[in-house]
């Protein structure tokens, strides 16, 4: 066999090794690349998805802070209209109740008044007769009847 | 006929007035039965038969003299009235200290009737010619104290 046989066989058996070599070479290239795009598109989906979370979770906050002022200015503000009105109807109730308390007060004072100014009086004209029956001095009250008699006598003398 | 009221005192009580008309009631009845005046008027106070008598002493006949009392009787009853309310029985120097009083200040013949009235204790009440003085003890009482 002559040499450019020899060499162009080997070269042949080269190639073939070469060729063989760099069909594994782009198997394992291929598979690598599959194996990286699987990798980055979960790396994709994952990052995705935390993104989405994290929307979320701000969303739901900002929503649930709008929520709770929203519903503590409604509470707050339905507190205070109930308070208002309460506050409106005890006012009322209570000026009422003063009202009606001062009249029965009143009128309790009057009757009060009224039974003691009786009393009182029927105490001192039962004292005064007593005392008028007995310690009225003849002489004193001869005295004013004649000085009420000038006196009336007097008036009409000058009538 | 005018009265003659010479011997007439300014102030009568009840008792003066009541025996002045009896006084004139008996006249008028006994005046046709010949008595004599004087022996009618023996029977009275001097001083009201001296008034009847000082009215009386000019006229001579019945019809003359019972006019004159009927006059008389009409007077009487037609005087004026003081009453007096007061709250104890009066002793007579009381009551002549009032009549006193009275015959100063009239210048007519007054009645004057004592009512007595417990309620007034001091002081008195006096009604005259439709005047109303009211000087009792419980009307001074009201008067100061109210």
């Amino acid at each position: 066999m002559e040499i450019y046989q020899i060499v162009s066989f080997i070269s042949l058996f080269l190639s073939v090794v070469i060729y063989i070599i760099a069909l594994k070479k782009e198997f394992t290239a291929k598979k690598l690349i599959i194996r990286l795009e699987k990798e980055a598109s979960q790396k994709g989906l994952i990052k995705l998805s935390k993104k989405a979370e994290e929307n979320a979770k701000k969303n739901y906050l900002k929503f649930s802070k709008q929520m709770s002022t929203q519903s503590s200015l409604l509470v707050k503000e339905y507190l205070e209209s109930s308070f208002n009105k309460s506050k409106e109807d005890l006012d009322k109730k209570q000026e009422e109740l003063f009202k009606n308390l001062e009249e029965d007060i009143k009128k309790i004072k009057q009757e009060k008044i009224a039974q003691i100014n009786d009393a009182v009086s029927k105490t001192v004209k039962k004292l005064s007769q007593e005392i008028l029956k007995t310690e009225i001095n003849k002489q004193v009250d001869q005295d004013l009847i004649l000085k009420e008699l000038d006196e009336f006598l007097g008036s009409k003398n000058g009538n | 006929m005018e009265i003659r009221k010479d011997y007439l005192p300014k102030c009568m009580l009840d008792k003066d007035l009541e025996t002045l008309l009896l006084a004139t009631t008996t006249l008028k009845s006994l005046l046709y039965r010949n008595m004599s005046l004087k022996e009618m008027l023996e029977q009275m106070p001097k001083q009201f038969a001296d008034f009847i008598n000082d009215n009386l002493k000019n006229l001579s006949t019945n019809d003359q003299l019972f006019e004159k009392i009927q006059q008389l009787e009409t007077y009487f009853k037609g005087l004026d009235e003081l009453q007096i309310v007061i709250a104890k029985e009066p002793q007579q120097e009381f009551l002549e200290e009032i009549k006193k009083r009275l015959n100063n200040f009239t210048k007519g013949v007054v009645y004057l009737k004592i009512k007595i009235d417990e309620r007034l204790f001091a002081g008195c009440q006096i009604y005259y010619q439709g005047r109303f003085f009211d000087g009792s003890l419980p009307s001074l009482i009201n008067k100061y104290v109210a």
